[in-house]
């Protein structure tokens, strides 16, 4: 006798637009969108908030928001990606709120994971770098952070970057400018006091 | 300033900044492309979190849901069955409820 439940199988073949449809009705469809988005809520999420416990737990108030109201989910033409990316960053909007009185915690275990093959003052150097560096992105308001982590970690291009921000792509193009010039200017305010840092470190 | 003066200062000194602005952009962009990577949440969270969403397969909505036209129609047929009866049983129970009674709870005699 064959298996109602038994159609995980055909899942993977679908596009979001048909899996989504089925979610509504069906929890393994919807089981293949997180696997499908998992990584990319968790990437964005984590650029976000800087660290992984917060990421975790936002991810996971992603994927539970967006199981428990698929089923009111209408397809406007946008693709799903973008309804996801709504509710995370609407759920880091409320994190920030929340945290905006505590200090965040700086990124260490993705630096000590990446750069283990280095010499340790190379490590060390290029840690303070890259702290910085992720430190001023996230100084920044939040839709150009949206725009460098969809840019550079999703590698999406300029259009597709426009749908899901809801901005042309020209716009994209004119905000992406705007924003290597602030980060710019942020990372140019603060290397004095790095570098002191880390002579005296 | 004459005509046959040479090309003002400013200029060569605005194209210089340009090209270091360019400089520095690429710079930054290189950078980002280094730090920016793709990231991936720990395999035990991803497993939680899959098992967590599939948990609500439990609850009797969700487990509706997930069943197939065909047996949610006949689900419903049988709800609709069993509400008929009990709604048979209360008009009877107006008639004959006593009979119902005197059959269920047996008589000390």
């Amino acid at each position: 006798m064959k298996n109602p439940f038994a159609r995980q199988n055909d899942y993977s073949t679908l596009d979001d637009a048909a899996l989504v449809a089925l979610a509504k009705t069906d929890r393994d469809a919807f089981g293949e969108l997180y696997e499908r988005y998992l990584g990319k809520m968790y990437s964005y999420v984590y650029y976000r908030t800087g660290n992984s416990h917060d990421a975790e737990d936002l991810t996971a108030k992603v994927f539970l928001r967006a199981f428990s109201h698929i089923g009111k989910y209408v397809d406007r033409g946008l693709p799903f990606q973008a309804w996801l990316y709504r509710i995370a960053h609407n759920l880091v909007a409320n994190w920030r709120r929340d945290q905006s009185r505590r200090k965040i915690i700086a990124l260490e275990d993705y630096l000590e994971r990446d750069l283990q093959t280095e010499a340790p003052e190379e490590r060390a150097e290029r840690r303070d770098e890259h702290d910085s560096l992720l430190r001023a992105v996230r100084r920044l308001p939040a839709e150009r952070q949206q725009l460098l982590i969809l840019k550079y970690v999703e590698r999406m291009p300029n259009r597709e970057i426009g749908i899901i921000m809801g901005r042309s792509e020209g716009a994209i193009k004119s905000l992406y400018h705007r924003t290597l010039l602030a980060l710019r200017a942020e990372l140019s305010a603060a290397p004095a006091s790095a570098r002191e840092n880390r002579s005296s470190g | 300033m004459k005509p046959d003066q040479p090309v003002p200062r400013e200029n060569s000194l605005s194209a210089d900044d340009d090209q270091q602005e360019a400089k520095a952009l690429a710079q930054l962009n290189k950078a980002l492309e280094s730090a920016l990577i793709s990231r991936q949440p720990r395999e035990s969270f991803a497993r939680e979190l899959r098992a967590q969403i599939s948990e609500d397969r439990a609850r009797m909505p969700s487990r509706m849901r997930s069943l197939s036209p065909r047996l949610q129609f006949a689900a419903a047929l049988a709800l609709a069955a069993g509400c008929l009866l009990l709604m048979l049983r209360r008009l009877l129970g107006g008639n004959g409820g006593g009979e119902l009674v005197e059959d269920t709870v047996p008589s000390s005699a």
